[in-house]
Protein backbone atom coordinates (compact mmCIF):
# COMPACT_ATOMS: atom_id res chain seq x y z
CA UNK A 1 0.00 0.00 0.00
CA UNK A 2 1.42 3.52 -1.03
CA UNK A 3 2.40 5.79 1.93
CA UNK A 4 -0.91 8.69 2.53
CA UNK A 5 2.16 11.01 3.11
CA UNK A 6 5.33 11.41 1.01
CA UNK A 7 7.50 13.81 1.65
CA UNK A 8 10.84 14.51 -0.31
CA UNK A 9 13.42 16.73 -0.25
CA UNK A 10 11.16 19.36 1.27
CA UNK A 11 12.72 22.61 1.99
CA UNK A 12 11.50 26.16 3.22
CA UNK A 13 13.30 29.21 3.41
CA UNK A 14 12.24 32.58 4.58
CA UNK A 15 13.30 35.98 3.66
CA UNK A 16 14.12 38.23 6.28
CA UNK A 17 14.99 41.57 6.80
CA UNK A 18 18.73 42.37 8.50
CA UNK A 19 18.17 45.21 10.81
CA UNK A 20 21.39 47.28 11.51
CA UNK A 21 21.80 49.08 14.94
CA UNK A 22 22.27 52.83 14.11
CA UNK A 23 20.42 55.95 13.30
CA UNK A 24 22.50 55.72 9.94
CA UNK A 25 21.72 51.94 9.30
CA UNK A 26 18.48 52.52 9.78
CA UNK A 27 17.71 55.43 7.01
CA UNK A 28 20.22 53.62 4.61
CA UNK A 29 17.59 50.19 5.40
CA UNK A 30 14.85 52.39 4.17
CA UNK A 31 16.08 52.48 0.79
CA UNK A 32 18.24 49.18 0.17
CA UNK A 33 16.94 46.35 2.80
CA UNK A 34 19.41 43.81 2.98
CA UNK A 35 17.71 40.11 3.74
CA UNK A 36 18.70 37.01 5.00
CA UNK A 37 17.42 33.58 3.89
CA UNK A 38 17.00 31.32 6.62
CA UNK A 39 16.17 27.67 6.41
CA UNK A 40 13.33 26.53 8.52
CA UNK A 41 13.03 23.61 6.81
CA UNK A 42 15.89 22.17 4.61
CA UNK A 43 15.66 18.59 2.82
CA UNK A 44 13.31 16.77 4.61
CA UNK A 45 12.12 13.13 3.50
CA UNK A 46 9.63 11.02 4.75
CA UNK A 47 6.85 8.72 4.73
CA UNK A 48 3.81 7.91 6.25
CA UNK A 49 1.44 4.87 6.23
CA UNK A 50 -2.16 5.05 7.02
CA UNK A 51 -3.36 4.36 10.23
CA UNK A 52 0.38 5.74 11.89
CA UNK A 53 0.48 8.15 14.52
CA UNK A 54 3.88 9.83 14.12
CA UNK A 55 5.23 12.42 16.44
CA UNK A 56 7.32 15.48 14.83
CA UNK A 57 10.28 15.87 17.51
CA UNK A 58 12.46 18.93 17.81
CA UNK A 59 13.24 22.14 19.90
CA UNK A 60 11.72 25.56 19.46
CA UNK A 61 12.30 26.63 15.84
CA UNK A 62 13.07 23.57 14.19
CA UNK A 63 10.84 23.84 11.65
CA UNK A 64 8.00 21.51 12.73
CA UNK A 65 5.00 24.00 12.28
CA UNK A 66 6.46 25.19 9.01
CA UNK A 67 6.70 22.01 7.89
CA UNK A 68 2.89 20.78 8.70
CA UNK A 69 1.51 24.24 7.77
CA UNK A 70 3.04 23.31 3.92
CA UNK A 71 1.55 19.79 4.30
CA UNK A 72 -1.91 21.28 5.09
CA UNK A 73 -1.56 23.73 2.17
CA UNK A 74 -0.87 26.96 4.29
CA UNK A 75 2.45 27.22 2.94
CA UNK A 76 4.17 27.13 -0.41
CA UNK A 77 7.75 24.97 -0.27
CA UNK A 78 10.86 26.59 -1.64
CA UNK A 79 11.49 23.49 -3.27
CA UNK A 80 11.09 19.82 -2.87
CA UNK A 81 7.35 17.25 -2.92
CA UNK A 82 5.27 16.39 -1.35
CA UNK A 83 1.85 14.60 -1.78
CA UNK A 84 -0.51 13.78 1.22
CA UNK A 85 -3.83 11.65 0.07
CA UNK A 86 -2.19 11.76 -3.64
CA UNK A 87 -2.82 15.75 -3.65
CA UNK A 88 0.06 17.99 -3.72
CA UNK A 89 -1.18 19.96 -0.11
CA UNK A 90 -0.36 23.94 -1.51
CA UNK A 91 -2.30 23.50 -4.54
CA UNK A 92 -5.23 23.50 -2.09
CA UNK A 93 -7.65 21.63 -3.99
CA UNK A 94 -11.53 21.52 -2.17
CA UNK A 95 -11.03 17.51 -2.20
CA UNK A 96 -7.90 17.83 -0.78
CA UNK A 97 -9.03 20.20 1.92
CA UNK A 98 -12.00 18.18 2.84
CA UNK A 99 -9.85 15.11 3.70
CA UNK A 100 -7.38 16.51 5.74
CA UNK A 101 -7.24 18.98 9.07
CA UNK A 102 -4.94 20.64 11.14
CA UNK A 103 -5.00 22.02 15.02
CA UNK A 104 -2.43 24.64 15.96
CA UNK A 105 -2.77 26.39 19.04
CA UNK A 106 -2.60 29.89 17.50
CA UNK A 107 -5.11 28.94 14.90
CA UNK A 108 -9.08 28.69 15.04
CA UNK A 109 -11.64 27.98 13.37
CA UNK A 110 -14.36 28.65 16.20
CA UNK A 111 -16.30 32.04 16.29
CA UNK A 112 -15.04 33.49 19.87
CA UNK A 113 -18.41 35.05 20.28
CA UNK A 114 -20.73 31.83 18.97
CA UNK A 115 -21.05 28.37 21.29
CA UNK A 116 -19.07 26.28 19.39
CA UNK A 117 -22.18 24.26 18.49
CA UNK A 118 -23.15 27.05 16.57
CA UNK A 119 -20.08 27.14 14.20
CA UNK A 120 -20.15 23.11 14.01
CA UNK A 121 -23.16 23.89 11.78
CA UNK A 122 -21.16 25.87 9.79
CA UNK A 123 -18.52 23.54 9.30
CA UNK A 124 -21.87 20.55 8.22
CA UNK A 125 -22.47 22.95 6.06
CA UNK A 126 -18.94 23.86 4.53
CA UNK A 127 -17.83 20.11 4.58
CA UNK A 128 -21.25 18.95 3.67
CA UNK A 129 -22.50 16.34 6.22
CA UNK A 130 -25.53 14.80 5.93
CA UNK A 131 -27.30 15.08 9.19
CA UNK A 132 -27.73 11.90 10.49
CA UNK A 133 -23.74 11.40 10.13
CA UNK A 134 -23.36 15.24 11.58
CA UNK A 135 -25.53 13.76 14.96
CA UNK A 136 -23.70 10.67 15.33
CA UNK A 137 -19.93 12.26 14.84
CA UNK A 138 -20.95 15.03 17.21
CA UNK A 139 -22.24 12.23 19.53
CA UNK A 140 -19.53 10.51 19.46
CA UNK A 141 -16.62 13.17 19.28
CA UNK A 142 -18.78 14.43 22.41
CA UNK A 143 -18.53 11.49 24.55
CA UNK A 144 -15.07 11.32 23.60
CA UNK A 145 -13.70 15.19 24.40
CA UNK A 146 -16.73 15.32 27.38
CA UNK A 147 -17.98 18.40 25.06
CA UNK A 148 -21.58 17.99 25.98
CA UNK A 149 -21.58 20.97 28.24
CA UNK A 150 -19.26 23.11 26.49
CA UNK A 151 -20.75 23.34 23.49
CA UNK A 152 -23.71 25.64 24.68
CA UNK A 153 -21.06 28.52 26.16
CA UNK A 154 -19.78 31.30 24.25
CA UNK A 155 -16.37 30.44 22.95
CA UNK A 156 -14.89 32.60 24.57
CA UNK A 157 -16.05 31.98 28.10
CA UNK A 158 -14.07 28.61 28.02
CA UNK A 159 -10.64 27.57 29.35
CA UNK A 160 -7.98 27.10 26.97
CA UNK A 161 -8.04 23.53 27.23
CA UNK A 162 -11.81 23.80 26.95
CA UNK A 163 -11.37 25.64 24.06
CA UNK A 164 -8.75 23.12 22.84
CA UNK A 165 -11.12 20.42 22.84
CA UNK A 166 -13.93 22.22 21.22
CA UNK A 167 -11.48 22.87 18.51
CA UNK A 168 -10.34 19.26 18.41
CA UNK A 169 -14.32 18.00 18.26
CA UNK A 170 -14.82 21.08 15.48
CA UNK A 171 -11.37 19.71 13.28
CA UNK A 172 -12.75 16.38 12.79
CA UNK A 173 -16.38 16.76 12.02
CA UNK A 174 -15.65 15.74 8.61
CA UNK A 175 -13.67 12.90 9.60
CA UNK A 176 -10.68 13.74 8.22
CA UNK A 177 -8.26 10.83 7.69
CA UNK A 178 -5.05 12.46 7.73
CA UNK A 179 -4.71 15.36 10.95
CA UNK A 180 -2.24 17.57 11.58
CA UNK A 181 -1.89 18.28 15.10
CA UNK A 182 0.42 21.26 16.49
CA UNK A 183 1.20 21.31 19.65
CA UNK A 184 -1.98 20.22 20.75
CA UNK A 185 -1.39 20.04 24.69
CA UNK A 186 0.23 23.27 24.97
CA UNK A 187 -0.08 25.46 27.88
CA UNK A 188 -2.55 22.86 29.60
CA UNK A 189 -2.77 21.57 32.49
CA UNK A 190 -1.54 17.54 32.71
CA UNK A 191 -5.00 16.15 33.13
CA UNK A 192 -6.33 18.22 30.56
CA UNK A 193 -2.68 17.36 28.46
CA UNK A 194 -4.07 13.45 29.21
CA UNK A 195 -7.35 14.20 28.26
CA UNK A 196 -6.43 15.34 24.97
CA UNK A 197 -3.65 12.20 24.40
CA UNK A 198 -6.44 9.51 25.26
CA UNK A 199 -8.62 11.01 22.77
CA UNK A 200 -5.76 11.30 19.85
CA UNK A 201 -5.20 7.61 20.74
CA UNK A 202 -8.71 6.48 20.99
CA UNK A 203 -9.46 8.53 17.36
CA UNK A 204 -6.85 6.71 15.77
CA UNK A 205 -7.26 3.19 17.06
CA UNK A 206 -11.77 3.42 15.53
CA UNK A 207 -11.24 5.15 12.52
CA UNK A 208 -7.49 4.46 11.43
CA UNK A 209 -6.44 8.18 10.85
CA UNK A 210 -3.44 9.05 10.19
CA UNK A 211 -1.81 11.32 12.38
CA UNK A 212 1.01 13.52 12.77
CA UNK A 213 1.52 15.21 16.22
CA UNK A 214 4.41 18.09 17.24
CA UNK A 215 4.53 18.39 20.99
CA UNK A 216 7.47 19.51 22.87
CA UNK A 217 6.11 17.71 25.80
CA UNK A 218 7.90 14.14 25.76
CA UNK A 219 5.06 12.56 27.55
CA UNK A 220 2.88 12.84 24.71
CA UNK A 221 5.09 11.84 22.42
CA UNK A 222 6.18 9.03 24.80
CA UNK A 223 2.55 7.97 25.17
CA UNK A 224 0.81 8.35 21.97
CA UNK A 225 3.50 7.63 19.15
CA UNK A 226 5.16 4.41 18.16
CA UNK A 227 7.42 5.95 15.77
CA UNK A 228 9.03 9.68 15.51
CA UNK A 229 10.61 12.07 13.37
CA UNK A 230 13.17 14.15 14.87
CA UNK A 231 14.07 17.65 12.92
CA UNK A 232 16.77 20.07 13.93
CA UNK A 233 17.38 23.20 12.26
CA UNK A 234 15.43 22.30 9.66
CA UNK A 235 16.82 18.64 8.98
CA UNK A 236 16.15 15.77 9.36
CA UNK A 237 18.14 13.79 12.43
CA UNK A 238 16.29 10.31 12.77
CA UNK A 239 12.98 8.46 12.14
CA UNK A 240 12.12 6.03 13.15
CA UNK A 241 10.61 3.93 16.58
CA UNK A 242 11.01 5.78 19.66
CA UNK A 243 13.13 3.14 21.64
CA UNK A 244 15.99 2.93 18.68
CA UNK A 245 15.82 7.24 19.23
CA UNK A 246 17.17 6.27 22.94
CA UNK A 247 19.79 3.40 21.50
CA UNK A 248 21.08 5.62 19.04
CA UNK A 249 21.78 8.90 20.69
CA UNK A 250 22.16 8.54 24.19
CA UNK A 251 25.58 8.04 24.85
CA UNK A 252 24.98 7.16 28.43
CA UNK A 253 23.61 4.37 30.43
CA UNK A 254 21.93 4.82 33.88
CA UNK A 255 23.32 1.93 36.34
CA UNK A 256 21.11 2.13 39.66
CA UNK A 257 22.90 -0.05 42.41
CA UNK A 258 22.17 -0.97 45.72
CA UNK A 259 24.93 -1.30 48.06
CA UNK A 260 25.41 -2.39 51.82
CA UNK A 261 27.39 1.16 52.27
CA UNK A 262 25.32 4.95 52.70
CA UNK A 263 29.13 6.32 51.89
CA UNK A 264 30.93 4.43 48.71
CA UNK A 265 32.75 6.76 46.61
CA UNK A 266 31.95 5.59 43.13
CA UNK A 267 33.14 8.75 41.23
CA UNK A 268 35.87 6.88 39.85
CA UNK A 269 33.08 4.43 37.99
CA UNK A 270 31.22 6.88 36.22
CA UNK A 271 29.18 10.47 37.40
CA UNK A 272 26.99 9.63 40.09
CA UNK A 273 23.52 11.50 39.13
CA UNK A 274 21.64 10.48 41.89
CA UNK A 275 22.54 9.33 45.34
CA UNK A 276 20.00 8.57 48.40
CA UNK A 277 20.87 6.29 51.15
CA UNK A 278 21.83 3.06 49.49
CA UNK A 279 20.57 3.86 46.55
CA UNK A 280 22.94 5.04 43.81
CA UNK A 281 22.87 6.27 40.23
CA UNK A 282 25.44 5.99 37.88
CA UNK A 283 26.13 7.11 34.62
CA UNK A 284 28.61 5.57 32.58
CA UNK A 285 29.17 5.99 28.48
CA UNK A 286 27.72 2.95 27.01
CA UNK A 287 30.61 1.04 26.12
CA UNK A 288 32.36 0.84 29.56
CA UNK A 289 28.89 -0.50 31.08
CA UNK A 290 29.93 -4.09 31.11
CA UNK A 291 33.42 -3.69 32.55
CA UNK A 292 31.99 -0.80 35.16
CA UNK A 293 29.18 -3.90 36.24
CA UNK A 294 31.85 -6.29 36.57
CA UNK A 295 34.00 -3.89 38.51
CA UNK A 296 31.16 -3.20 40.71
CA UNK A 297 30.44 -6.66 41.21
CA UNK A 298 34.28 -7.59 42.01
CA UNK A 299 34.65 -4.52 44.85
CA UNK A 300 31.47 -3.91 46.23
CA UNK A 301 28.62 -5.88 48.00
CA UNK A 302 25.86 -5.37 45.37
CA UNK A 303 22.26 -6.58 46.93
CA UNK A 304 20.52 -4.98 43.10
CA UNK A 305 21.43 -3.80 40.18
CA UNK A 306 19.42 -2.60 37.27
CA UNK A 307 20.78 -1.07 34.09
CA UNK A 308 18.72 1.24 31.81
CA UNK A 309 18.52 3.58 29.12
CA UNK A 310 18.41 7.37 30.25
CA UNK A 311 15.11 9.23 30.42
CA UNK A 312 13.93 9.99 27.27
CA UNK A 313 13.87 13.82 27.34
CA UNK A 314 17.38 14.04 28.76
CA UNK A 315 18.31 11.95 25.61
CA UNK A 316 16.58 14.55 23.55
CA UNK A 317 18.17 17.58 25.02
CA UNK A 318 21.62 16.58 24.58
CA UNK A 319 20.58 15.71 21.07
CA UNK A 320 19.12 18.87 20.72
CA UNK A 321 22.09 20.74 22.28
CA UNK A 322 24.71 18.67 20.96
CA UNK A 323 26.67 20.47 17.89
CA UNK B 1 -27.09 24.42 -3.65
CA UNK B 2 -24.26 24.11 -0.98
CA UNK B 3 -22.81 27.72 -0.93
CA UNK B 4 -26.91 28.61 -0.24
CA UNK B 5 -26.84 26.49 2.78
CA UNK B 6 -23.50 28.50 4.09
CA UNK B 7 -24.49 31.43 3.45
CA UNK B 8 -28.19 30.96 5.02
CA UNK B 9 -26.05 29.73 8.12
CA UNK B 10 -23.45 31.98 8.09
CA UNK B 11 -25.60 34.65 7.88
CA UNK B 12 -27.40 34.03 10.83
CA UNK B 13 -24.44 33.31 12.66
CA UNK B 14 -23.19 36.49 11.77
CA UNK B 15 -26.49 38.13 12.86
CA UNK B 16 -25.90 36.98 16.18
CA UNK B 17 -22.50 38.07 16.62
CA UNK B 18 -23.73 41.63 15.46
CA UNK B 19 -26.19 41.47 17.51
CA UNK B 20 -23.95 40.53 21.21
CA UNK B 21 -22.03 43.86 19.97
CA UNK B 22 -25.42 45.33 19.55
CA UNK B 23 -23.62 48.56 21.49
CA UNK B 24 -20.50 49.05 19.47
CA UNK B 25 -22.23 48.29 16.48
CA UNK B 26 -25.17 50.96 17.28
CA UNK B 27 -22.37 53.74 17.88
CA UNK B 28 -20.47 52.41 14.46
CA UNK B 29 -23.90 52.65 12.26
CA UNK B 30 -24.41 56.34 14.05
CA UNK B 31 -20.89 57.35 13.44
CA UNK B 32 -21.31 56.25 9.76
CA UNK B 33 -24.76 58.46 9.83
CA UNK B 34 -23.18 61.94 10.79
CA UNK B 35 -20.89 61.99 8.07
CA UNK B 36 -23.24 63.03 5.48
CA UNK B 37 -25.58 64.89 7.86
CA UNK B 38 -22.85 66.67 8.55
CA UNK B 39 -22.00 67.45 5.06
CA UNK B 40 -25.39 68.22 4.39
CA UNK B 41 -25.67 70.93 6.72
CA UNK B 42 -22.35 72.46 5.91
CA UNK B 43 -23.85 72.79 2.32
CA UNK B 44 -27.13 73.61 2.89
CA UNK B 45 -25.52 76.44 4.85
CA UNK B 46 -23.75 77.61 1.59
CA UNK B 47 -26.89 77.09 -0.19
CA UNK B 48 -28.39 79.62 2.22
CA UNK B 49 -25.27 82.15 1.85
CA UNK B 50 -25.40 82.19 -1.60
CA UNK B 51 -28.82 82.68 -2.15
CA UNK B 52 -30.82 79.74 -2.06
CA UNK B 53 -28.27 76.97 -4.09
CA UNK B 54 -24.91 75.68 -4.60
CA UNK B 55 -23.06 74.40 -7.60
CA UNK B 56 -27.02 73.91 -9.11
CA UNK B 57 -28.21 72.80 -6.41
CA UNK B 58 -31.64 73.59 -3.57
CA UNK B 59 -30.88 73.57 -0.11
CA UNK B 60 -33.80 71.18 -0.62
CA UNK B 61 -31.89 69.10 -3.50
CA UNK B 62 -28.80 69.17 -1.33
CA UNK B 63 -30.96 67.38 0.84
CA UNK B 64 -31.95 64.76 -0.59
CA UNK B 65 -28.96 63.92 -2.72
CA UNK B 66 -27.26 63.25 1.14
CA UNK B 67 -30.20 61.52 2.92
CA UNK B 68 -30.12 59.20 -0.60
CA UNK B 69 -25.99 59.50 -0.58
CA UNK B 70 -26.23 58.44 3.74
CA UNK B 71 -28.34 55.05 2.97
CA UNK B 72 -26.38 54.12 -0.52
CA UNK B 73 -23.20 54.61 1.27
CA UNK B 74 -23.66 52.67 3.99
CA UNK B 75 -25.56 50.00 1.26
CA UNK B 76 -21.79 50.22 -0.24
CA UNK B 77 -19.16 50.76 2.14
CA UNK B 78 -17.00 47.17 3.51
CA UNK B 79 -14.52 47.64 6.49
CA UNK B 80 -12.61 44.27 5.53
CA UNK B 81 -9.20 46.45 4.83
CA UNK B 82 -9.03 47.39 8.48
CA UNK B 83 -9.65 44.33 9.56
CA UNK B 84 -7.55 42.22 7.31
CA UNK B 85 -3.92 42.86 8.79
CA UNK B 86 -5.32 41.72 12.39
CA UNK B 87 -6.78 38.50 10.82
CA UNK B 88 -3.87 37.09 9.25
CA UNK B 89 -1.91 38.31 12.67
CA UNK B 90 -4.33 36.49 14.88
CA UNK B 91 -4.74 32.96 12.92
CA UNK B 92 -8.27 33.46 12.39
CA UNK B 93 -7.12 33.78 8.41
CA UNK B 94 -5.35 30.56 8.98
CA UNK B 95 -8.67 28.97 10.42
CA UNK B 96 -10.25 30.04 7.02
CA UNK B 97 -7.79 28.54 5.04
CA UNK B 98 -8.01 25.08 6.01
CA UNK B 99 -11.60 25.06 4.78
CA UNK B 100 -12.66 23.80 1.65
CA UNK B 101 -14.23 27.27 1.05
CA UNK B 102 -12.47 30.57 -0.33
CA UNK B 103 -12.56 33.17 2.61
CA UNK B 104 -14.36 36.02 0.29
CA UNK B 105 -17.78 33.90 1.12
CA UNK B 106 -17.26 34.56 4.51
CA UNK B 107 -17.25 38.36 3.83
CA UNK B 108 -20.20 38.41 1.89
CA UNK B 109 -22.76 37.42 4.39
CA UNK B 110 -20.45 38.98 7.16
CA UNK B 111 -21.08 42.21 5.36
CA UNK B 112 -25.05 41.64 4.24
CA UNK B 113 -25.84 40.62 7.61
CA UNK B 114 -24.42 43.78 8.82
CA UNK B 115 -25.98 46.42 6.20
CA UNK B 116 -29.42 44.31 6.94
CA UNK B 117 -28.83 45.04 10.63
CA UNK B 118 -28.31 48.99 9.64
CA UNK B 119 -31.44 49.48 8.00
CA UNK B 120 -32.77 49.23 11.48
CA UNK B 121 -30.96 52.47 12.14
CA UNK B 122 -30.83 53.85 8.59
CA UNK B 123 -34.40 53.77 7.58
CA UNK B 124 -35.58 55.49 10.47
CA UNK B 125 -32.89 58.10 10.52
CA UNK B 126 -33.51 58.89 6.36
CA UNK B 127 -37.52 59.36 7.63
CA UNK B 128 -37.43 61.60 10.86
CA UNK B 129 -34.36 63.89 8.73
CA UNK B 130 -36.90 63.85 5.99
CA UNK B 131 -39.75 65.09 8.00
CA UNK B 132 -37.56 67.98 9.61
CA UNK B 133 -35.61 68.87 6.34
CA UNK B 134 -37.93 68.64 3.59
CA UNK B 135 -35.69 67.07 0.87
CA UNK B 136 -36.76 67.80 -2.44
CA UNK B 137 -37.06 64.41 -4.38
CA UNK B 138 -38.64 64.54 -7.75
CA UNK B 139 -39.40 60.31 -9.00
CA UNK B 140 -39.70 59.31 -12.31
CA UNK B 141 -40.79 55.80 -12.11
CA UNK B 142 -38.01 54.53 -14.56
CA UNK B 143 -35.39 56.77 -11.96
CA UNK B 144 -36.61 54.42 -9.44
CA UNK B 145 -36.16 51.41 -11.39
CA UNK B 146 -32.66 52.06 -12.93
CA UNK B 147 -31.95 53.12 -9.09
CA UNK B 148 -31.83 49.53 -7.99
CA UNK B 149 -29.53 47.51 -10.54
CA UNK B 150 -26.79 50.87 -9.94
CA UNK B 151 -26.92 49.88 -6.30
CA UNK B 152 -26.41 46.32 -6.64
CA UNK B 153 -23.49 46.76 -9.17
CA UNK B 154 -22.14 49.93 -7.06
CA UNK B 155 -22.73 47.16 -4.04
CA UNK B 156 -21.20 44.25 -5.82
CA UNK B 157 -18.19 46.56 -7.16
CA UNK B 158 -17.04 47.91 -3.88
CA UNK B 159 -16.86 45.00 -2.20
CA UNK B 160 -14.93 43.10 -4.98
CA UNK B 161 -12.64 46.38 -5.00
CA UNK B 162 -12.53 46.75 -1.16
CA UNK B 163 -11.48 43.24 -0.62
CA UNK B 164 -8.76 43.63 -3.31
CA UNK B 165 -7.32 46.12 -1.60
CA UNK B 166 -7.91 44.44 1.45
CA UNK B 167 -4.93 41.97 0.24
CA UNK B 168 -2.32 44.47 0.34
CA UNK B 169 -1.77 43.56 4.16
CA UNK B 170 0.15 40.91 2.62
CA UNK B 171 2.68 42.63 1.22
CA UNK B 172 2.48 45.81 3.29
CA UNK B 173 2.77 45.49 7.10
CA UNK B 174 2.16 49.68 7.16
CA UNK B 175 -1.30 49.03 5.66
CA UNK B 176 -2.70 51.68 8.10
CA UNK B 177 -1.45 54.34 5.46
CA UNK B 178 -2.12 52.45 2.21
CA UNK B 179 -5.84 52.48 3.45
CA UNK B 180 -5.73 55.99 4.59
CA UNK B 181 -4.71 57.21 0.78
CA UNK B 182 -7.40 54.99 -0.19
CA UNK B 183 -9.77 56.61 2.19
CA UNK B 184 -8.91 59.94 0.85
CA UNK B 185 -9.28 58.96 -2.38
CA UNK B 186 -12.86 57.65 -1.78
CA UNK B 187 -14.04 60.29 0.18
CA UNK B 188 -12.84 63.16 -2.98
CA UNK B 189 -14.32 60.81 -5.99
CA UNK B 190 -17.56 59.18 -4.35
CA UNK B 191 -19.20 62.49 -4.06
CA UNK B 192 -18.87 62.16 -0.28
CA UNK B 193 -17.20 65.16 0.09
CA UNK B 194 -19.30 67.18 -2.33
CA UNK B 195 -21.42 66.23 -5.81
CA UNK B 196 -19.01 65.96 -7.89
CA UNK B 197 -20.80 68.21 -10.33
CA UNK B 198 -19.59 70.95 -8.07
CA UNK B 199 -15.91 70.33 -9.24
CA UNK B 200 -14.63 71.75 -12.34
CA UNK B 201 -15.92 70.33 -15.18
CA UNK B 202 -13.00 68.29 -16.59
CA UNK B 203 -12.62 66.75 -13.04
CA UNK B 204 -16.32 65.48 -12.73
CA UNK B 205 -15.64 64.07 -15.92
CA UNK B 206 -12.83 62.07 -14.74
CA UNK B 207 -14.68 60.95 -11.84
CA UNK B 208 -17.21 59.64 -13.53
CA UNK B 209 -15.36 56.60 -14.82
CA UNK B 210 -13.54 56.41 -11.22
CA UNK B 211 -14.96 53.30 -8.82
CA UNK B 212 -15.44 55.28 -6.00
CA UNK B 213 -18.41 57.78 -7.71
CA UNK B 214 -19.62 54.98 -9.53
CA UNK B 215 -19.37 52.62 -5.69
CA UNK B 216 -21.62 55.83 -4.35
CA UNK B 217 -22.93 58.63 -6.24
CA UNK B 218 -24.03 56.71 -9.17
CA UNK B 219 -27.15 55.42 -7.74
CA UNK B 220 -27.42 58.14 -5.27
CA UNK B 221 -27.82 60.53 -8.85
CA UNK B 222 -29.85 58.28 -10.84
CA UNK B 223 -32.33 58.11 -7.91
CA UNK B 224 -32.27 61.89 -7.45
CA UNK B 225 -33.19 62.59 -11.74
CA UNK B 226 -29.84 64.45 -11.98
CA UNK B 227 -28.69 62.25 -14.72
CA UNK B 228 -29.98 61.28 -18.39
CA UNK B 229 -30.96 57.65 -19.09
CA UNK B 230 -27.98 57.85 -21.64
CA UNK B 231 -25.57 58.55 -18.37
CA UNK B 232 -27.34 56.09 -16.30
CA UNK B 233 -26.61 53.47 -18.71
CA UNK B 234 -23.32 54.16 -19.98
CA UNK B 235 -22.92 54.37 -15.75
CA UNK B 236 -23.80 50.74 -15.27
CA UNK B 237 -21.79 49.89 -18.35
CA UNK B 238 -18.48 51.31 -16.55
CA UNK B 239 -19.79 50.17 -13.14
CA UNK B 240 -20.31 46.21 -15.02
CA UNK B 241 -16.60 46.96 -16.56
CA UNK B 242 -15.74 47.86 -13.31
CA UNK B 243 -16.76 44.44 -11.63
CA UNK B 244 -15.21 42.62 -14.17
CA UNK B 245 -11.78 44.07 -13.51
CA UNK B 246 -12.26 43.59 -9.68
CA UNK B 247 -13.16 40.03 -10.08
CA UNK B 248 -10.40 39.25 -12.05
CA UNK B 249 -8.06 41.23 -10.08
CA UNK B 250 -9.52 39.21 -6.57
CA UNK B 251 -8.59 35.88 -8.45
CA UNK B 252 -5.15 37.04 -9.71
CA UNK B 253 -4.16 38.64 -6.35
CA UNK B 254 -5.70 36.18 -4.24
CA UNK B 255 -3.50 33.32 -5.46
CA UNK B 256 -0.32 35.54 -4.97
CA UNK B 257 -1.76 36.70 -1.19
CA UNK B 258 -1.74 32.58 -0.55
CA UNK B 259 1.20 32.06 -1.59
CA UNK B 260 2.51 35.28 0.68
CA UNK B 261 0.71 33.49 3.20
CA UNK B 262 2.91 32.00 5.29
CA UNK B 263 5.89 34.48 4.95
CA UNK B 264 3.68 36.83 6.77
CA UNK B 265 2.46 35.14 9.58
CA UNK B 266 -0.23 32.99 11.35
N1 LIG C 1 6.89 33.65 8.65
C1 LIG C 1 8.18 33.49 8.96
N2 LIG C 1 9.11 34.39 8.57
C2 LIG C 1 10.40 34.22 8.88
N3 LIG C 1 10.89 33.20 9.57
C3 LIG C 1 10.03 32.26 10.00
C4 LIG C 1 8.63 32.35 9.71
N4 LIG C 1 8.02 31.28 10.26
C5 LIG C 1 8.97 30.55 10.85
N5 LIG C 1 10.19 31.13 10.70
C6 LIG C 1 11.48 30.60 11.18
O1 LIG C 1 11.63 29.29 10.74
C7 LIG C 1 12.17 28.46 11.75
C8 LIG C 1 11.24 27.30 12.03
O2 LIG C 1 10.06 27.75 12.66
P1 LIG C 1 8.88 26.79 13.09
O3 LIG C 1 8.55 25.91 11.95
O4 LIG C 1 7.81 27.62 13.64
O5 LIG C 1 9.56 25.93 14.24
P2 LIG C 1 8.90 24.97 15.32
O6 LIG C 1 7.46 24.82 15.03
O7 LIG C 1 9.65 23.69 15.19
O8 LIG C 1 9.14 25.61 16.64
C9 LIG C 1 12.43 29.37 12.92
O9 LIG C 1 13.76 29.77 12.87
C10 LIG C 1 11.50 30.53 12.68
O10 LIG C 1 12.02 31.69 13.25
MG1 LIG D 1 5.83 25.31 16.27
Amino acid sequence: MAPVVEVRELTKSFKVPVRQSGLGAAVKSLFDRKFTLVDAVKDVSFNIDRGEIVGFLGPNGAGKTTTLKMLSGLLHPTSGTATVNGHIPWKRDNAYLRTINMVMGNRHQLSWDLPAGDTYKLHQAIYQIADNEFERTLEELSDLLDLHDLLTKPVRTLSLGERMKCELGGALLHRPDVMFLDEPTLGLDVTMQHRIRDFVRSYNLRHGSTILLTSHYMADIAALCERVVVIHRGQLLFDGPLAQLVARFAPVKRLTVELDSADADLGDLGTVVAHDGFTYQLEVAKEDTTEVTSRLLANYNLSDIAVEDPPIEQVIEQVFTAE
Amino acid sequence: MRLFRIYLLSALLHLKEHLIYRASVLIWLFSMLLEPVVFMMVWRAVALAEGGSAGGYTQGTLTAYYLALMVVNHLTFTWIMHEYAYRIREGVLAGQLLYPLHPIHRDVTMNATYKLLGLVLFIPAFLLLSVFLKPEFQFEPWQVLAFLPTLALAAAMRFLMEWAVAQTAFWYIETSSFNQAYYVATMFFSGRIAPISMFPDWLSAVARYLPFWLGVALPVETLLGSLTPEEVMSGMVIQAAWLAFFAGLVAWVWSRAVRRFGAVGG
